[in-house]
C-alpha cells in the first residue's frame, strides 16, 4: 500500500478506517524509530507512541488519504513529544531545544520513510552476519522488556560493563555494516 | 555555521552509553553540545537511535512477526524481506459489526485500548481482536515491586542459632521486610543487588530491600561490589548509605550507634526520632563514628576492621552442586606434588616432561575470561613433551560415590554411573594457534589409549576441538569447536551418561550466560563411551605455552560456572561477594579526567556526588570573588588571583593556575586556599588539573570540576 493511492473521495467510512488502518499498521515502525529519534529512550518513546496513538486514532477522520500520512504523523509526534517534555522537564535533558528542532525537521527530510526501510532491511542482513554469539547477547538484551541491559547482565551473570562494552561494539558494528549497506545501494 | 566536526569514535562512544542509559552528567552535556552544534552528529545520532528502536523492536515481537526476528532466532533462512507486513485488515468482523462508524468502535476501542494497556501489545495490530498481542512472558515478574517478595538469601553459616521465630537457615531465601534474630553464630546475607552482609550475633535485622538492611541491635559488615552502590543499612538514629565499600555497623539501642568504614566511603545520617537526617557525615577509608543514643553526641574514631568479621571463608569443599575443584591456589613451581582445592584423591603427578624444572607447573595470576577472574595462580605448560595428570576421588563414600555418579567399568570405579549428567568447566589459553598437540584431557586410566577426551588442538591430526581416542581414532571421533585463538576461552563440558555406556558429551565454548544453560548453544557433540576417573593437561610439539585454570566439575552448568571462586584464606574481606566483582574489583582512587569530559565509569557515582560537593564549593568561591589572600601553604597561590578565573562566567579555576604551574607536586604542599578561600579541610588542588577543570582531592577521593 503507498500512501500515494489515489483514494477516490467517496470512499465509505469502514472502507476508510479500513485504508488508514493499513497505512498505520505499515508506519508504525517507522513512528516508533522516529520518536526514538527525538527523545533517545525507549521508554519514553514508548509513552509518548502511545499518546501519538491515541490522537491519531482521534482524528483519523481529518486526514486526507491522498496526502502524506509520514507528514501529518511527524506533526502529531513532534506536538507529542513537546509536551512530553513540558511534563518531564527533569526527565529529558539528552537534548536542547535547538537540536530537537533542527533534528525533527532534518529526520522528517531525511530519514524518509524509504530509507528507513532501506535501513531495516540493512539491519536485517547485518544482523545474520554477526557472530552467533553477538546474536545472542542481543537477543538476551534488547529481548525482554521492562528490563534493562543491567538487569540483562545480572541474568546472564556477566558484569555489567563487559555487556556494556560489548554491545557498544555490536551496534557500532551493525550502524557501521548498515551504512556501508546503504551506500553500496547507492543511498547517499 | 552548523557543522562542527567531531570524532566519530567519541560519539559512538557517547551514543553507545546513552542506549545501555549509563551517560553521567558530563557526557549528556558532552553529547548535547554535538548535538547542538553539528549536523552530522545529528544525523549518526538519528541513525543509530533508528538502530537502536529496530533492535527493540525486532526482539520484543514474538517470533515471526517482525520481519529480522528470524535472524536473531537460529540459522533458519530468513523470511523474504518482506517489511510491508501487510496486515490483513485488523478485524473484518469487527468493521462490520453493531458498532460500526462510531470513532470508539469494538475494534478501535480495543486497538487503542491496546496502546494505552503497553508495549506488550506491541503486535497487537498482528493478531486476532479477540487475543489481543499479549505475552504472557513479557509481563514484569507479578509483584516485583510488593513486599514480601525475595530480596536476599543467607548464602553461609557458622554455628548459627537462630531465634524460634525467624524460620531461616543456610539457603533461605529473605523475602522485603523479614525480620532476623540471630542470638549466636555468624550468617552471611548476600542481598539481591549484591551486598553482602556478615552478620555477627546476637543481632536483629530486618531485610528491608535488595538494597537496604535496617540493624536494630548488634554487629554487622557489610561488603558492597561494584554495581551495588547505595547500599543502606539503618539504625534507629543512623543511616548509613554506601559510596562503594567495605563497612561495619554496630548498635546498641540504649547505648551508641557505631559506623566503621573499611575501605571506600559512607554517608551517614544522623537522624532525629521522626526519621529525618539532622545532620550528614561523610567517612572515608579507616575511619570511623560513634554516636551516643542518649545525648547525640559525635566522636570520631579509627575504623576498627579486627572488630568485625568481615566475611564468611568459603568453604574449602563441595558445595551448591560442585563436586571437584582446582583453582590452581598453589605457589609458583612445578605444579607436580600440590594436592590442594577438593574432590581428588591424590596429587598432580607428571606422566610426561621435557625435564625441564617447572615445565608442567603454576605461574603467577589467575586466567581471566571476560572480566571474571579465575583467582589463585593457573597452570602452565611450557615445554613441549609434557602430560600431568590429577585422578578424581571415586572411591565409596567419596564426594562423586555420594552423588551417585561412579559406577564400576572393567573393574575399575569410574564417574559415569547410567542416567547420571555431569558438568565439567575450566580455562584455557594457548600462546599461538595451530600449533600441534596441546589440550585438557580426561583420561580413563593413563596412556593415550585411555584418553577419553581432548579439548584443545590437533590430537592425533585433528584442528581445533574435542576429541576422544578411546572411542575412535582422528577424525573418527573429533568435533570443531570453532576458530582457534589466542584468548582465554571457557568450556564447558557436559556429560550425559546413557545406558550401556551410550554417552553424549556436549561442548559449550564461551557460553553466554554462566549461570542459564538454556541460553548456551552447543559447539560440539560426541557420542561414545566417556566414563572418566581422572583429568591432565598434555602439550606436544611445536613450541606454544599451554595455560589451564579453574577445573570444575559439578552437577548443573551453574555449579560449575556460577559459584564465586573459592579463595585463598588470606585473602582478606571480599571473599563471598562473588563472580561478579572478579579481578576488575578494585576502586580505582583516583580517576584521571579527559578533556571531553568523558571519565572512566569506574567510580562514577562517587565521582558524581563529588561533582556536586565541588560544584557547591565552587559556589562559595563565585560568592566571594575578588577577595584576595596570599596565603598558602606552598606560599605561591599568590598568581591565583592574578590569572584571572572568570568564575562568574562558570569558568572554574584551573589549579596550574592556582599553583604557579609548579610546586604542586605533591599532595602535602598544595595550596590551603584558592582565590583567597581556604579549602575545606583535607581538600587540595589536584596538581595535573586541566586548564578549564579543578580537582579537589580529599583523602583518596577525586573531584573533578568541569565547566
Amino acid at each position: 500500500m503507498n500512501p500515494m493511492t489515489k483514494f477516490p473521495p467517496t470512499l465509505s467510512t469502514a472502507k476508510r478506517r479500513d485504508a488508514f488502518a493499513r497505512l498505520f499498521a505499515k508506519h508504525q515502525r517507522w513512528l516508533y524509530a522516529y520518536l526514538m529519534t527525538l527523545l533517545a529512550n525507549p521508554v519514553h518513546a514508548e509513552e509518548v507512541f502511545q499518546e501519538v496513538c491515541v490522537v491519531l486514532w482521534r482524528e483519523y477522520e481529518k486526514f486526507d488519504l491522498n496526502t502524506d500520512f509520514v507528514r501529518w504523523v511527524s506533526v502529531i509526534a513532534n506536538h507529542q513529544v513537546h509536551r512530553f517534555r513540558r511534563q518531564r522537564r527533569r526527565a529529558v535533558t539528552l537534548m536542547s531545544e535547538e537540536a530537537l528542532e533542527s533534528l525533527a525537521s532534518e529526520t522528517v527530510d531525511r530519514v524518509t520513510f524509504d530509507l528507513f526501510e532501506a535501513r531495516q532491511q540493512a539491519l536485517s542482513r547485518c544482523l545474520k552476519k554477526l557472530p552467533d554469539r553477538d546474536r545472542l547477547l542481543v537477543r538476551a538484551c534488547y529481548g525482554s522488556k521492562n528490563v534493562t541491559f543491567k538487569c540483562a547482565a545480572r541474568e546472564l551473570g556477566r558484569p555489567v560493563n563487559t555487556v556494556y562494552k560489548a554491545l557498544n561494539r555490536i551496534r557500532r558494528t551493525l550502524h557501521e555494516c548498515i551504512d556501508r549497506t546503504l551506500t553500496s545501494e547507492g543511498w547517499s | 555555521m552548523n557543522d562542527k566536526p567531531f570524532s566519530t569514535d567519541e560519539l559512538f562512544l557517547l551514543l553507545g552509553r546513552a542506549c545501555n542509559e549509563a551517560l553521567i552528567p558530563s557526557e549528556s552535556e558532552r553529547l548535547r553540545e554535538l548535538l547542538e552544534q553539528s549536523r552530522a552528529a545529528r544525523r549518526m545520532f538519528a541513525d543509530y537511535m533508528i538502530l537502536h528502536s529496530e533492535l527493540n523492536w525486532i526482539c520484543q515481537a514474538p517470533d515471526g512477526v517482525a520481519p529480522g526476528t528470524e535472524v536473531l532466532d537460529s540459522t533458519a533462512p530468513p523470511l523474504p524481506a518482506a517489511n510491508h507486513v501487510t496486515a490483513p485488515p485488523p478485524s473484518a468482523g469487527g468493521l462490520a459489526g453493531p458498532a460500526f462508524g462510531v470513532p470508539g468502535s469494538a475494534l478501535l476501542g480495543g486497538l487503542v485500548m491496546a496502546a494505552v494497556l503497553g508495549w506488550a501489545a506491541t503486535t497487537w495490530w498482528f493478531t486476532p481482536p479477540l487475543a489481543p498481542g499479549a505475552r504472557p512472558g513479557a509481563e514484569a515478574p507479578a509483584g516485583s515491586t510488593e513486599a514480601g517478595r525475595i530480596v536476599a538469601r543467607i548464602t553461609g553459616t557458622r554455628n548459627c542459632l537462630w531465634d524460634a521465630t525467624s524460620r531461616v537457615g543456610y539457603d533461605s531465601p529473605l523475602h522485603a521486610g523479614q525480620r532476623l534474630t540471630l542470638r549466636k553464630g555468624l550468617a552471611e546475607i548476600t542481598f539481591d543487588d549484591g551486598a553482602v552482609v556478615v552478620l555477627e550475633g546476637p543481632a536483629a535485622v530486618v531485610v528491608q530491600s535488595q538494597t537496604n538492611a535496617s540493624l536494630q541491635t548488634g554487629r554487622l559488615a557489610a561488603t558492597v561490589p561494584l554495581g551495588a552502590e547505595g547500599f543502606t543499612v539503618e539504625t534507629s538514629r543512623l543511616k548509613v548509605v554506601d559510596l562503594g565499600t567495605e563497612f561495619g555497623v554496630l548498635t546498641d539501642p540504649q547505648r551508641s550507634t557505631e559506623v566503621h568504614v573499611f575501605n571506600g566511603k559512607v554517608r551517614s545520617h544522623i537522624l532525629d526520632d521522626a526519621g529525618k537526617s539532622i545532620r550528614t557525615l561523610y567517612l572515608h577509608s579507616e575511619q570511623g563514628a560513634r554516636l551516643d543514643m542518649a545525648r547525640s553526641e559525635v566522636t570520631h574514631l579509627a575504623a576498627n576492621a579486627r572488630g568485625f568479621v568481615r566475611n564468611l571463608p568459603t568453604p574449602d569443599g563441595p558445595r551448591r552442586g560442585l563436586l571437584a575443584c582446582e583453582g590452581f591456589f598453589y605457589s609458583t613451581g612445578p605444579l607436580s606434588g600440590r594436592n590442594g582445592s577438593f574432590g581428588w584423591s591424590g596429587a598432580w603427578f607428571d606422566i610426561a616432561s621435557d625435564g625441564r624444572p617447572g615445565s608442567n607447573g603454576i605461574a603467577a595470576g589467575s586466567l581471566t575470561f571476560e572480566e571474571v577472574s579465575a583467582g589463585g595462580n593457573r597452570a602452565v605448560q611450557k615445554g613441549q613433551r609434557n602430560r600431568i595428570r590429577r585422578t578424581l576421588d571415586t572411591s565409596v563414600g567419596g564426594v562423586f560415590d555420594l552423588a551417585g555418579m561412579v559406577e564400576n567399568q572393567d573393574g575399575v570405579r569410574l564417574i559415569g554411573k547410567d542416567g547420571s549428567t555431569v558438568y565439567l568447566s575450566f580455562l584455557q589459553r594457548t600462546s599461538a594457534v595451530d600449533d600441534v598437540f596441546y589440550g585438557l584431557e580426561v583420561h580413563r586410566g593413563d596412556g593415550n589409549a585411555n584418553r577419553v577426551l581432548c579439548i584443545g588442538n590437533g590430537a592425533d591430526g585433528t584442528g581445533y576441538g574435542v576429541s576422544s581416542r578411546y572411542n575412535g581414532y582422528g577424525q573418527s571421533m573429533f568435533e570443531s569447536v570453532g576458530a582457534e585463538n589466542t584468548g582465554v576461552n571457557l568450556f564447558v563440558v557436559r556429560f550425559t551418561f546413557g545406558q550401556d555406556n551410550q554417552d553424549t558429551v556436549d561442548v559449550y565454548r564461551n557460553c553466554l550466560s554462566l549461570t542459564d544453560e538454556s541460553r548456551a548453544t552447543i559447539d560440539a557433540s560426541l557420542r561414545g563411551n566417556f566414563a572418566f576417573d581422572r583429568i591432565g593437561m598434555g602439550n606436544f610439539n611445536g613450541s606454544k605455552t599451554h595455560e589451564v585454570d579453574r577445573i570444575q566439575i559439578g552437577t548443573s552448568l551453574e555449579a560449575v560456572t556460577g559459584n564465586p571462586p573459592p579463595t585463598m584464606a588470606s585473602t582478606s574481606g571480599r571473599a563471598s561477594a562473588g563472580r561478579r566483582r572478579g579481578s576488575s574489583y578494585g576502586r580505582t582512587p583516583f580517576v584521571p579526567a579527559r578533556s571531553g569530559g568523558l571519565t572512566r565509569h569506574r567510580g562514577r557515582r562517587k565521582e558524581h556526588l563529588e561533582r556536586i560537593k565541588a560544584k557547591i564549593f565552587i559556589k562559595v568561591l563565585e560568592k566571594r570573588r575578588g577577595v584576595c589572600d596570599h596565603e598558602s601553604a606552598a606560599g605561591s597561590t599568590a598568581s591565583c588571583c592574578e590569572s584571572g578565573t572568570h568564575l562568574g562566567d562558570r569558568r572554574v579555576i584551573g589549579a596550574s593556575e592556582a599553583t604557579s604551574g609548579s610546586t604542586c607536586s605533591e599532595r602535602g604542599d598544595c595550596p590551603r586556599r584558592v582565590q583567597g578561600i581556604a579549602l575545606p579541610r583535607g581538600l587540595v588542588v589536584h596538581p595535573r588539573a586541566a586548564p578549564d577543570a579543578m580537582r579537589i582531592r580529599k583523602g583518596d577521593a577525586s573531584v573533578v570540576a568541569y565547566r
